[in-house]
């Protein structure tokens, strides 16, 4: 209500108006080696692509946006800055890295938790090979210091069909050991384990009100974020 | 379980072609790394128990597979009533074995069918329990397997018309042993045999077929329990029956006069009717039967009737009706030319007298001298003795090779120029005591052939002591020392005969004539028959068989020289073809005196129409071929996909 123009003019009148609040992003970025996995394009690939336009997108419309690149014990970490030469820091970083080793997910999840102290959004993308329970530990940890979580769950597609029809020996890309199987045998079995990993991710981020978006490596990046932008708008508004 | 193709069983060792596949392909695992490994580790762990079993239960159901297949390949014989046997016991084929001589046109009084008829329908009895089986007929005239449809089939027109009649002997083994070739040929597993024969002594010929019948009795016993043979007797003689043959045919000027042999079953005096058809005019004639066999020489009058035709004697309707009629066929009167050329006087004179004609006339003598071409036109047969020098080879040749028959004798002395073709080796003499002997010699044609009363010619009662043997040509008759004794050379049309010794005392007794004279009056007759325009064949024998360019006269005109007995015109000659005259035989033999020439097996005997037999083994290839394919199903359904988890997978996309 517009109490000046009431008391000048003794009629009744709203004032409305849009005020944007200044959002923090943290992109979460998984190293890993099993990031490495993909035909065309590898899963890492895509991720850097994925977070770059995220980056892109935030800083121009004045967020400060920072980075935390998660491999073994090590994690990198970048402040967030709203300033746009941001984004070429960012560019820097994620452009000469090579993903590797063992995938330590959930603690890193969890010193992000105790490092980024204001309030902000953290986006996670990682293949989440870690045990789902610790991650959904940490995501409920991040969720207690206040912050908004993102998770983006990258697939290639032959994680998802698993079509092969000869036997095959299977190297684990992260030093975890090999076998040797019969494809069309454990091909059941296989996407019935799958399918267990995503549901319990899908049911944690749920329960904690974290958002859980799968992507897959042979999706435009176009419909990725558009996927994304539109899940946003449709929570703001619900 | 035994086995009709034993070496399929080495498929056997294909069944475990699955697992070396199994084994290869591990090998020829591909490596990929790959980052989920997690969940793999945890599928094969968790991995049922279901789909483990299940894998091993499609590789056993593969080798299986493989292995029935290869069972049923080398086609398992079990018992009839075995678990294995799917069929009703039926045999792969049912054979008939027919016998369709003249003599199964045989009717008794009871019926009107005649005995071949009666062997069609118990045939389709024989066959009506087996309703799985190939049924094939093999009969005597064609010697063919005809494959049959159904067994009612035979009411068919026309596989009646096809299995009709025919005026043919039979040469039962040899047809029974086709049979048996034709189902190894085949790779027929399991056959039921039924032959139904008359049983007709001239049919069988048990001594002269002695050889055939062993190779029987051998296969069959080789083939005991898959290949069963079954008699069905039909010696049933005709309760009456009149036959009419032709022996001879004596063609006079004006006037034929033919040798007919009338039989008849039956004592006492009968007048009997028969009717004749001379090229075409029916008449009819009355004889008097004073015994069962009569030899009858009817004339027939030919002053107004073409130099060539035919005639047939047809006798009254009785219990057999092929052998009711015969046919007979005269030409003309003219013998062949003959001319005698002979160095040695009496040697001309004993050549001419052995080539003089029926009517006692002489061929004439030719000039040694002054000998060419225009002493040998109009001739069809020379008879030469003595020198042939160069100029007379050229003439002689040129005679043979347009047509002519040219018997030569050895000159006496050696010739300094001889002939190079006609030439003969040097003389060779015994001494006093000493005789060149005739040891064997063409018995069943040709010159020597035996007499129609089946005697010997007595050539090995030839005394010879000198001999000059020829160089050249096919021999017909050999000495003791296998040099040649008659020989004989093909040349352009004609032919040319090479006898080794003269008809002079001093060199041979040949001059008696009992050689002699039946070899040249044989080559006058063949020389005769040839050059006219009639013959007279039997029918079934080869010559009917290879008729290609005939045609019927007279009567019905769907007839054929190798079946039917008839008048015909073949190649443009006029053509008797008459019944084989074994086929009045009256003497029958027993089954049992067929079983004597079968000791190896035990074959049934059928007494009447009505089959009851039974297969007691049969081939067990469709339970296998059925478990194989049950297999493949069961492989088929085992290897399939789980849809619900295909489901699941694209949840996950969406």
């Amino acid at each position: 209500m517009d109490w000046r123009v009431f008391a000048r003019t003794d009629r009744y009148y709203l004032k409305e108006y849009e005020a944007e609040t200044n959002l923090r992003a943290h992109f979460a970025l998984d190293c890993s080696g099993s990031m490495n996995f993909g035909d065309s394009i590898s899963k890492f690939e895509f991720s850097k692509k994925l977070l770059s336009t995220l980056a892109y997108l935030y800083v121009g419309q004045g967020d400060a946006v920072g980075l935390h690149t998660i491999r073994d014990r090590k994690t990198q970490v970048l402040p967030a800055k709203r300033n746009p030469s941001q984004i070429q820091e960012i560019l820097e970083i994620i452009g000469p890295l090579k993903p590797k080793g063992e995938t330590r997910l959930a603690a890193s999840l969890h010193e992000i938790a105790e490092t980024v102290r204001m309030r902000a959004t953290i986006f996670v993308v990682s293949d989440m090979l870690d045990e789902p329970e610790e991650i959904i530990d940490a995501v409920l940890h991040l969720r207690d210091r206040k912050h908004e979580v993102v998770l983006f769950h990258v697939f290639d597609p032959q994680e998802l069909n698993f079509t092969f029809d000869r036997p095959t020996r299977f190297v684990d890309m992260e030093g975890g050991g090999s076998l040797i199987t019969e494809p069309t045998v454990i091909r059941e079995e296989y996407l019935a384990r799958l399918n267990a990993h995503v549901d319990q991710l899908e049911k944690g981020c749920l329960e904690s009100q974290a958002r859980y978006h799968q992507v897959h490596t042979d999706s435009p990046m176009v419909t990725v974020i558009d996927n994304f932008s539109a899940h946003r708008i449709s929570g703001k508004t619900a | 379980m035994t086995f009709l193709q034993p070496i399929a069983l080495l498929g056997l060792l294909l069944a475990f072609a699955p697992i070396i596949i199994h084994l290869l392909n591990l090998l020829r695992h591909r490596t990929v790394p790959w980052a989920a490994t997690r969940f793999l580790f945890q599928a094969r762990k968790s991995s049922s128990r279901l789909s483990k079993l299940k894998r091993w239960l499609i590789l056993l159901v593969r080798v299986l597979a493989l292995a029935a297949l290869a069972f049923m390949i080398a086609r398992p014989m079990t018992g009839g009533d075995s678990l294995f046997s799917l069929s009703n016991g039926s045999p792969e084929v049912l054979v008939l074995v027919l016998d369709r001589s003249a003599s199964m046109e045989t009717t008794t009084d009871k019926d009107s069918l005649t005995k071949r008829q009666k062997a069609l329908e118990a045939f389709q009895s024989f066959a009506r329990p087996w309703t799985e089986s190939r049924l094939v007929v093999l009969d005597s005239a064609l010697e063919e397997p005809f494959f049959i449809d159904r067994a009612d089939s035979f009411k068919d027109e026309a596989l009646q018309r096809f299995f009709g009649p025919t005026d043919t002997a039979a040469d039962l083994p040899g047809t029974l042993s086709k049979t048996l070739d034709w189902l190894k040929e085949s790779g027929v597993g399991t056959a039921e045999i039924l032959v139904v024969s008359d049983m007709q002594s001239s049919n069988w010929e048990l001594e002269r077929n002695a050889d055939i019948m062993r190779k029987i009795n051998r296969t069959l016993s080789e083939k005991k329990d898959f290949w069963k043979l079954t008699f069905l007797n039909m010696a049933d003689p005709p309760p009456y029956n009149f036959s009419v043959t032709v022996d001879q045919v004596n063609r006079m000027p004006n006037k034929v006069e033919p040798v007919l042999n009338l039989r008849k079953k039956g004592r006492g005096k009968e007048e009997v009717r028969l009717t004749t058809r001379m090229n075409g005019k029916s008449d009819l004639l009355e004889v008097e039967l004073v015994s069962q066999s009569v030899l009858w020489r009817p004339t027939f009058d030919l002053k107004n009737e073409p130099e060539e035709g035919w005639i047939s004697i047809l006798s009254p309707d009785d219990f057999c009706q092929s052998d009711n009629i015969c046919y007979l066929t005269y030409g003309s009167t003219e013998p062949p030319q003959v001319a005698v050329r002979a160095s040695n006087p009496r040697t001309s004179l004993i050549l001419r007298s052995a080539s003089q004609t029926e009517q006692g006339e002489l061929p004439d003598p030719l000039p040694l001298s002054g000998f060419g071409e225009k002493d040998l036109l109009s001739r069809k047969i020379l008879i030469h003795q003595g020198e042939i020098n160069s100029k007379v080879e050229t003439v002689l040749e040129e005679f043979v090779i347009k047509g002519g028959s040219l018997v030569l004798f050895p000159p006496e002395v050696t010739s300094s120029d001889g002939s190079k073709l006609l030439s003969w080796n040097s003389l060779e003499e015994k001494l006093e005591d000493e005789i060149f002997q005739v040891s064997n010699w063409r018995e069943d044609s040709g010159l020597l052939t035996n007499s129609s009363d089946g005697n010997r010619l007595p050539l090995d009662r030839l005394a010879i002591k000198r001999r000059r043997t020829p160089q050249q040509g096919e021999t017909l008759a050999y000495y003791s020392d296998g040099k040649p004794f008659l020989s004989c050379l093909t040349l352009g049309k004609g032919i040319v005969y090479f006898f080794s010794t003269l008809p002079l005392d001093s060199w041979s007794s040949m001059s008696d004539g009992y050689v002699l004279v039946p070899a040249l009056q044989r080559l006058i007759e063949e020389s005769s028959s040839s050059n006219s325009f009639i013959q007279s064949w039997f029918c079934g024998e080869k010559e009917s068989k290879e008729s290609i360019l005939f045609e019927p006269i007279g009567d019905a005109k769907d007839k054929v020289p190798y079946l039917h007995a008839g008048i015909y015109r073949v190649n443009g000659r006029l053509t008797a073809i008459n019944r084989p005259k074994s086929e009045n035989d009256t003497l029958f033999l027993t089954v049992e005196q067929i079983l004597e020439k079968l000791p190896n097996i035990s074959p049934r005997l059928l007494e009447d129409e009505s089959s009851s037999a039974s297969n007691d083994r049969s081939e067990a290839w469709s339970f296998f071929l059925t478990l194989c394919l049950i297999l493949l199903l069961g492989e088929a359904l085992l290897g399939q996909p789980a849809l619900a988890h295909e489901n699941k997978a694209i949840s996950i996309n969406a």
